[in-house]
């Protein structure tokens, strides 16, 4: 292989792939990215052999072949090498050289044919939608994936197409859950599969960079992406997401309307003297508004207040302060409505104008 | 043919089935007429043994002895002297009373028995082999029994297939002997296996007999406790939770003088030291516990391994307080051990990690070697690299302890390789292992927070099932009430399904089902409130928080400035049990100028 091309498209190239890439990995080949030359384009494959990337650079080819290198090195090299000069890439025997201006770097290299192929699953239903709507679902939900590996369905996003052909994007940790839905311009047929949290977030990273249509096939096993020249695969995770439908209250009784930035910021000051373990916020919803009020264990306190119209009984609920940070955080409307029945049944919370998507978060008992 | 199909089993028959209840091992029968002698009132026992106890078994003792009379009617099946009505049952405070045990050994064995009413001029003999007849005839006076049983299991060839090899054997007899010689201090006694003298104890107090059995170490590395619990008086000798061991082999307990194995205490003592332990290793203790016979069942187990209690978790509780009264104690020190096997392995270097190091607990009799010198630092190497040394000046057993802040760790000389600290004290140096003493100091304040708070309660969206099984979802049926004030809340499902709707507030990022099937545990062996043991949070919970609280401690490789040392040293000082840290790891070791003069050969 021997191939000259820009250092931008190179570095944009790997710089996608290299993010997949797992740091500690036992098998050491995957370590490496696939280099692939061949009709003037550059393609790079990576893949922790759950999430796979393909990418592409145009470059001049002046001998076709494979090779892999560490894709750690060699985007940390291409990122310090001189903005304007091309860079070339020519592999020997066990290594592949750089050269770049007066640079010249060697790195050891394994064969392309070791490299675990990405395999392709066929059928499944594809969908078409503008990568900036996909990049907002997933900015809307993400944040409600859990960490918890003992319940590996909860470690990913629902990504589902009903009969209605509404595409959704379901989050939930267990405490509470994030909803974000778009009504599809094309017939589907209906599917559903939870996809891991390093695949959610590398579509939105794809989305985000691309500015037209993207494709999305949802198969059997596996969930594929094509943003302009990218493909990105993943496994999914084979369980049964919970039925979420059932947890989201449809018919609280009481709400209120606030301002987002307003009542983030009085969260965020609340909680400097929250239990730090806990971060419980008290929020007592009366007529004429809520009061906010946290302590912690050596007995520091704060209290505020926040004007608003409340229609229901007064009501005090406690709740984990971060799941309400974390949930405005995701709203992009600037005024959000809070629909709830009494302190520890699920509370709806929700942006005043935005239909599309929907968050429940349980209260604490305090 | 014959008209009934039914019989009742002859004599004989009916006693070889005890035997394979009472008798199952040679050390079975060892244990049986051990405690015949003891309960006879014996001052000293002689047991010798042949070929793993299958050759001859021969114990010899001087108590009350029987008259030529009883002697022939000890050998019928529930014959026994030492009760009389079913009431008695429930009173019992001698080590045996089934009555089971002489025939049943008499029926596989060659059985011999030489014995004489004390005072009396006459013996007598009594001869039965292999449940034949019983042959009985004069003998010459003596005082006391003498019991031969050789050629066990002569007649049952399968239970003779079923044994184990001798070493097995013998080392099952060791410890049917040890047991009983540490419930009976006062009485002498000596095992000799095959000719060789394996122990030979005279008439001691109790700490001597316990430290003579437990060897000399665990006397430098344990403190003696007492409380009385509900009326019970619990005691014990508890090691030092650095001076730990591999397995549960090291825990005994004596209920009303006799030794007996319970899971549900050996879960107990480890439940003691939970928070000063590593979780693989296990604590040394000798645990005594007098009760009233009438609140103790003993006629559980046909081998008497087993006792069963009136009221379990008040025992449990008892043992649980007993061992926290002593933690708190011996919070301060360290083992002694460690210190030792430093300064062998700065004298010596690698080569003294043989079998000499493996002075973790071990039996002060040599011959257990073989099975046990792994011990210590091949078990934790990583621990090895730890410790190098210590004051055995502060694990003296008594006297340093008791008023707190007595510690003192000197002022800080320097801090090597960002993760030690070197400090000067009046009598020598300390090093500490900054990490494990701030996670200590981290956890300590963490539960000081705590105490007293109420549990918040997150309430799961999607409610967690939970699978448990047998007994404790049993218990739980009835009890799931008392994991509310944890911040838990369950909905009975079905017979061996939950479904977790709450979890504690301070723990929704932890695995529920794991920490509630944890917590649920605990509480089952201990009681809510013991666990809760007055200060809100259980002990689970502060545990799982504390794992966490600890990623945010010093870590070993931080540069701290001589303020800060000096700042470490004297709030490690005031911090309870601050001589390990969360996993019992030592915090600190400490090197007496004795031991570096030792080190540098001016002084022997």
């Amino acid at each position: 292989m021997n191939i000259t091309l820009s250092r931008a498209s190179l570095l944009q190239a790997v710089q996608r792939c290299q993010s997949i890439v797992e740091k500690r990995h036992t098998i050491p080949i995957l370590a490496n990215i696939l280099l692939q030359a061949e009709n003037d384009t550059l393609h790079i494959t990576a893949t922790d052999l759950e999430v796979g990337i393909r990418s592409q650079a145009p470059a001049t080819v002046s001998k076709e072949g494979s090779i892999t290198v560490s894709a750690r090195k060699l985007f940390d090299i291409i990122k310090e090498l001189d903005a304007d000069q091309d860079v070339t890439l020519e592999s020997g025997e066990t290594f592949v050289s750089i050269r770049s201006g007066r640079s010249r770097f060697r790195l050891a290299s394994l064969a392309a044919g070791e490299y675990p192929a990405l395999k392709e699953e066929q059928g499944g239903s594809a969908i078409t939608l503008s990568g900036s709507t996909l990049s907002d679902m997933v900015a809307a939900t993400a944040f409600a994936m859990s960490t918890d590996e003992t319940r590996k369905y909860l470690t990913g996003s629902l990504f589902e197409v009903d009969s209605e052909h509404m595409l959704r994007l379901v989050t939930t940790d267990g405490h509470r859950l994030a909803l974000s839905e778009v009504r599809l311009q094309q017939q589907t047929e209906a599917v559903k599969c939870i996809v891991p949290r390093k695949a959610v977030m590398e579509i939105k990273k794809l989305c985000d960079e691309c500015q037209g249509q993207i494709e999305l096939f949802l198969g059997e096993r596996q969930i594929r992406l094509v943003a302009d020249s990218n493909i990105l695969t993943s496994k999914l995770i084979d369980a049964r997401f919970p039925v979420y439908q059932d947890v989201i209250p449809v018919n609280n009784p009481a709400q209120a309307i606030v301002a987002k930035g307003e009542f983030d910021q009085v969260l965020r000051r609340s909680m400097i003297v929250a239990n730090e373990f806990t971060h419980d916020v008290r929020l007592t919803f009366k007529e004429k508004g809520i009061d906010i009020s946290a302590h912690n264990t050596e007995q520091e306190e704060a209290e505020e207040h926040i004007s608003t119209d409340y229609n229901g009984q007064e009501v005090a609920i406690g709740f984990n302060g971060r799941y309400l940070r974390d949930t405005l955080g995701a709203i992009r409307s600037s005024a959000v409505r809070i629909e709830l029945k009494d302190e520890l049944s699920p509370v709806l919370v929700r942006g005043d104008d935005d239909e599309g998507s929907r968050y429940v978060i349980m209260p604490m008992r305090i | 043919m014959p008209d009934q199909l039914i019989h009742i089993l002859s004599p004989q028959v009916a006693n070889q089935i005890a035997a394979g209840e009472v008798v199952e091992r040679p050390a079975s029968a060892v244990k049986e007429l051990m405690e015949n002698s003891l309960d006879s009132g014996a001052s000293k026992v002689v047991v010798r043994i042949t070929g793993a106890g299958k050759k001859s078994i021969v114990i010899e003792d001087d108590g009350c002895g029987m008259s030529a009379a009883d002697a022939e009617l000890a050998l019928q099946r529930h014959a026994t002297s030492k009760i009389e009505s079913s009431e008695d049952l429930h009173l019992i405070a001698s080590h045996g009373f089934r009555g089971e045990a002489l025939p049943s050994i008499a029926s596989v064995s060659r059985f011999r028995m030489q014995t004489a009413l004390a005072g009396s001029s006459e013996g007598v003999e009594v001869r039965v082999d292999g449940g034949g007849t019983t042959e009985v005839r004069p003998a010459p006076p003596r005082k006391g029994t003498r019991i031969e049983v050789l050629d066990l299991f002569l007649n049952t060839p399968a239970r003779l297939n079923f044994m184990r090899s001798d070493k097995t054997e013998d080392a099952a007899i060791v410890e049917v002997f040890r047991s009983l010689a540490l419930a009976n201090p006062s009485v002498a006694m000596q095992l000799e296996l095959d000719g060789r003298k394996r122990f030979d104890f005279s008439p001691q107090d109790e700490p001597s007999r316990v430290f003579a059995i437990l060897g000399s170490d665990f006397a430098d590395n344990s403190i003696e406790m007492a409380i009385e619990h509900e009326g019970m008086q619990i005691s014990g000798h508890l090691g030092l939770p650095t001076f730990h061991h591999r397995d549960s082999t090291r825990m005994l307990f004596m209920v009303n003088g006799r030794v007996i194995r319970d899971k549900q205490l050996l879960a107990a003592v480890r439940a003691g030291y939970r928070d000063v332990m590593f979780h693989d290793r296990y604590p040394v203790a000798v645990i005594r516990i007098e009760i009233d016979p009438a609140d103790v069942d003993v006629n559980v187990h046909p081998a008497k391994r087993e006792v069963r209690f009136r009221s379990p978790q008040a025992v449990r509780a008892g043992v649980i307080a007993c061992i926290r009264a002593a933690i708190e104690q011996f919070g301060k020190s360290v083992s002694s051990t460690t210190s030792h096997q430093a300064m062998r392995s700065m004298q010596y270097g690698a080569a003294a990690s043989g079998s000499a190091s493996g002075s973790m607990p071990r039996f002060s009799s040599g011959d257990f070697r073989g099975s046990s010198a792994s011990t210590g630092s091949s078990a934790m190497p990583k621990d090895m690299q730890r410790i190098l040394f210590s004051a055995p000046g502060v694990a003296e057993p008594t006297g340093e302890y008791g008023v707190a802040g007595q510690l003192h760790l000197g002022h800080p000389l320097a801090q090597i390789h960002r993760c030690y600290i070197l400090a000067q004290t009046d009598s020598g140096v300390i090093l500490v292992d900054q990490h494990a003493a701030h996670e200590r100091m981290t956890y300590e304040k963490l539960k000081r927070q705590l105490a007293g708070q109420k549990v918040s309660s997150q309430k799961l969206l999607t409610p967690e099932l939970l699978h448990l099984t047998g007994e404790t979802a049993a218990w739980l049926h009835e009890h799931s009430d008392d994991l509310h004030p944890f911040g838990v809340e369950l909905e009975i499902t079905g017979d061996e399904s939950f479904l977790i709707r709450a979890v504690p507030g301070m723990l929704v990022r932890e695995p529920a089902g794991e920490l509630v099937a944890e917590l649920v545990q605990s509480i089952m062996l201990m009681g809510a409130e013991s666990e809760a043991d007055g200060r809100g949070l259980g002990r689970i919970l502060e545990r799982w928080l504390g794992n966490r609280a600890c990623k945010g401690s010093i870590k070993s490789g931080r540069l701290l400035s001589v303020d800060e040392q000096e700042a470490l040293l004297r709030e490690m000082e005031v911090t309870p049990n601050i001589a390990q840290c969360n996993h019992g790891r030592p915090t600190y070791v400490s090197l007496s100028l004795n031991d570096l003069d030792r080190l540098f050969g001016r002084k022997e």
